[in-house]
């Protein structure tokens, strides 16, 4: 009877060695077909990143699902190294937002604006898309340093995410290179099945039983963390830090002679949230455990605050995407991130802004 | 248990339409029980009963079914035909929601009223185990359509679970889903695309047509196959309602392999009542063609709809007048040329079906002219392109249904000769397609039925 048994349970998990093995060849084969993966080794946006001396940086020529960087390590079709005498070139700094995570193939917003501009003024412009997810603004001064001179920026946007601002370790006013990057995997076996599972599953489950988890995941995580109370309004230090490092940015992109277009954040909720925003806000504050729902969206109003007064006090034109696509659900994939529709919108309205600042020769023909 | 989880279902739709089922429910047991006290009664008062109670029923269920579904329909089209003689005479429309599984349940409750005065089943007493014939969840909104006298011998024995039957019913579920969302769901983006078109090519409209074949085939026979899965996981063996229908030869296999639960209906309850084909030519051929435009009809409250059921009664009717039947290959051929025929008869079969279905999908008469125009200017360009969701969607359906026929099985996916362990690799592609290629849910078809 024993004997039985045991046959039966091995039996079983032979079975279901097999069963995983299969799809585990088949998300390869998938990958293969679809994204021209290879079949063996490591394929995860990891392969996206390598270190550089702005922290994690794009990996030349690297490629992951819908996701390229060119030769340069940015996500951008390739730069000439001799600008021509003619060509605008616009530098877009951000993070995730700007490196562009749900928009389809060719519609992150950088992208929309390079083909806007060019619409009107063919081969006048050229944008750069230097944005990568994580990106606060010391990082990005930092980046700006080392790129300055090889890319030669006539306008420099800048679209900062305030809520970095929030973290538990907030951005330095100098950015080191601590190791920013997960120690290089190399050809370690990983399952792919298992980054898919994990999509499919975020898909299928109801988001009143996601936005439950993510509510006693932010919990542990507070309690972890010691927190007694989460901030409804966030210290000043942390408003100050971004003022400070948002200016610090500024007179460093004017120190060269480039011109400044600044960005306001933007995001789903807009001023207020309805009991609808649970499932996006949660999934957003989750990363941010020292604060509450309320103190994220006040960050969010004060560093837009910031930024417009920035503008103000430096004579640099605002772009007030909080007020042109916030607040609108069909513009989010999620509570930042933009969908091919929001990245419209924001391409429109930064191309405007480019223009209003410096418009190519009428009498040459750029092409 | 079974019938508050059966109303708590249907009610959580719309809770309102449950008076409607209680009231069908409620007519036909009380029709069941008269009939069959008006029939132990001897003499023409017996007869004449039994007759009442059991127009009763009828004319209750297809009074449901007339307001709930057709006299919009009828009433916009007698407008439509008197405004061609100059009048515009305004109506009176109901503009009612059409109810979920309104012409399964209907059919379904009338089919018991039917034995019982025909004498093929006793009424049951108990209600509750009625109102579970007519309410069983897994089959209510989308068939297959049950007799009484398979279902209520189930509800009223005690029913019998087992490990066995319960990896069949998964086994069902699991291939039903698979034909709905990975299938039917994927090919109908496709097919939505030429449809919703304003001008699409002839190339387009013929694949098109091939791939919705596929997905209203996928999408009724997936929602079956979930039904019976969950009814026999909960002791209960649902009627089989599809049997591979485009491996038929001719037309008439066809239909009895597609939506066999409709067809056997009809023919049981419809056709032979009619003198099926007893009474000569002439007569079997209006039967037919009543039979085939009324199961038209039944689709939905639509010229195309009765379109199809007039197309199909031509088939019917050709197949007949020819003979093909009798002109059939015997079996002393050659294998060959056996193989060849039998070939040949699926390829045309499949072809005229798919015109059927074109008619069927055409929302309008208007666009259907348009489409068959579009059609005689074939020579265009062709794009490959149009054959990959074919390709992708319907090939690895065909080629699942192919083991289930060789194995002469659709309970578990298991090859002859082949270790057991080759189902768990079938299984997991199939789970793959399913959990990563599957299209986002899509409403089922016959829902609107």
């Amino acid at each position: 009877m024993k004997v039985c048994n045991l046959r039966k349970i091995v039996a079983w998990l032979l079975w279901g060695m097999v069963f995983v093995a299969t799809l585990e060849f088949c998300a390869r084969l998938d990958d293969s077909i679809r994204w021209e993966a290879p079949f063996f080794g490591l394929y995860s946006n990891e392969i996206l990143w390598q270190p550089t001396a702005w922290g994690r940086g794009g990996r030349p020529n690297a490629k992951f699902e819908k996701w390229e960087i060119n030769s340069q390590g940015f996500r951008s079709s390739e730069i000439n190294r001799h600008k021509p005498n003619h060509e605008i070139r616009v530098l877009v700094m951000g993070a995730s937002e700007t490196f562009g995570l749900y928009e389809s193939s060719g519609h992150a917003f950088p992208e929309l604006l390079d083909k806007n501009l060019n619409r009107v003024f063919p081969g006048c412009y050229k944008v750069i898309n230097t944005g990568f997810p994580g990106m606060s603004l010391p990082r990005m001064c930092k980046l700006f340093q080392v790129v300055a001179e090889p890319l030669q920026p006539d306008i420099v946007v800048v679209y900062p995410s305030p809520q970095f601002y929030l973290d538990v370790r907030p951005p330095a006013e100098t950015f080191t290179n601590r190791n920013s990057l997960k120690k290089d995997r190399g050809n370690k076996l990983e399952l792919r099945l298992k980054r898919k599972l994990t999509i499919i599953l975020k898909r299928i489950l109801p988001s009143s039983l996601q936005t439950v988890i993510r509510r006693l995941a932010l919990e542990y995580m507070r309690v972890r963390l010691g927190v007694k109370e989460a901030w409804e309004r966030p210290p000043r230090k942390r408003l100050e830090a971004f003022n400070v490092h948002l200016v610090r940015l500024v007179q460093e992109i004017r120190a060269v002679g480039c011109e400044v277009i600044l960005a306001t954040h933007a995001n789903r909720f807009g001023t207020d949230l309805d009991c609808d925003d649970d499932f996006y806000m949660y999934a957003w504050i989750v990363y941010y455990p020292l604060a509450t729902p309320g103190g994220m969206l006040y960050m969010e109003a004060s560093a837009n605050d910031i930024i417009r007064d920035v503008g103000e006090k430096y004579r640099i034109p605002v772009v007030d995407l909080a007020d042109v696509v916030s607040g609108r659900s069909e513009n989010f994939a999620d509570f930042s991130h933009f969908t091919d529709q929001g990245s419209d919108r924001v391409a429109k309205t930064l191309a405007k802004a480019v223009v209003n600042l410096i418009s190519p020769d009428h009498t040459i023909d750029c092409r | 248990m079974l019938v508050a989880a059966s109303y708590f279902f249907y009610g959580y739709w719309n809770w309102r339409f449950l008076s409607l089922i209680l009231l069908s429910t409620l007519l036909d047991f009380i029709c069941g029980l008269k009939i069959f006290k008006a029939a132990s009664l001897s003499g023409p008062l017996g007869e004449k009963r039994k007759k009442a109670w059991l127009v009763l029923s009828l004319c209750g269920n297809m009074g449901i079914l007339g307001v709930f579904k057709y006299y919009d329909f009828f009433i916009g089209s007698l407008e439509n035909f008197v405004s061609l003689f100059g009048f515009n005479p305004i109506l009176f429309h109901l503009n009612l929601v059409l109810p979920v599984g309104i012409s399964f349940y209907t059919f379904q409750t009338m089919s018991y009223s039917l034995d019982i005065y025909r004498g093929d089943m006793k009424p049951t007493r108990n209600f509750v185990d009625f109102a579970l014939f007519v309410s069983f969840f897994p089959q209510l909104v989308a068939g297959p359509i049950e007799r009484a006298r398979n279902i209520l011998p189930q509800i009223i024995s005690k029913r019998q679970f087992s490990a066995e039957k319960f990896k069949e019913g998964a086994h069902l579920i699991f291939w039903g889903f698979f034909k709905k969302i990975y299938v039917a769901d994927n090919l109908g983006i496709f097919v939505n695309r030429v449809f919703d078109a304003s001008s699409p090519s002839a190339y387009e409209i013929v694949f098109a047509t091939y791939a919705f074949a596929f997905q209203i085939y996928c999408d009724f026979s997936g929602y079956s196959s979930i039904a019976r899965g969950c009814a026999k996981c909960l002791g209960i063996e649902l009627m089989k309602n599809f049997n591979f229908p485009y491996s038929s030869t001719d037309i008439r296999e066809f239909w009895q392999r597609w939506h066999i639960s409709l067809s056997t209906w009809l023919r049981d309850y419809l056709y032979i009542p009619l003198g099926g084909n007893r009474r000569g030519n002439l007569l079997t051929y209006r039967n037919l063609a009543l039979t085939m435009l009324l199961c038209g009809l039944w689709h939905g409250a639509n010229w195309t709809f009765v379109l199809w059921g007039a197309f199909h009664a031509v088939l019917l009717l050709g197949h007949r007048v020819l003979h093909l039947k009798d002109k059939s290959v015997d079996k002393d051929s050659w294998v060959l040329y056996r193989h060849l025929y039998r070939i040949a008869g699926i390829i045309i079969t499949y072809n005229l079906v798919c015109l059927g279905w074109l008619i069927f999908r055409c929302q309008t008469l208007s666009q259907l002219g348009q489409m068959l125009s579009t059609l005689w200017s074939f020579p265009v360009a062709f794009d490959w392109a149009l054959v990959e969701p074919l390709i992708w969607y319907a090939l690895p359906m065909l080629l699942v249904e192919a083991v289930f026929q060789i194995a002469k099985n659709d309970y578990i996916f298991q090859l002859p000769y082949l270790p057991t362990l080759a189902n768990s690799v079938a299984y997991a592609t199939l789970f793959y397609l399913l959990a990563f290629h599957g299209a986002e849910a899509q409403s089922f078809i016959y829902f609107q039925f």
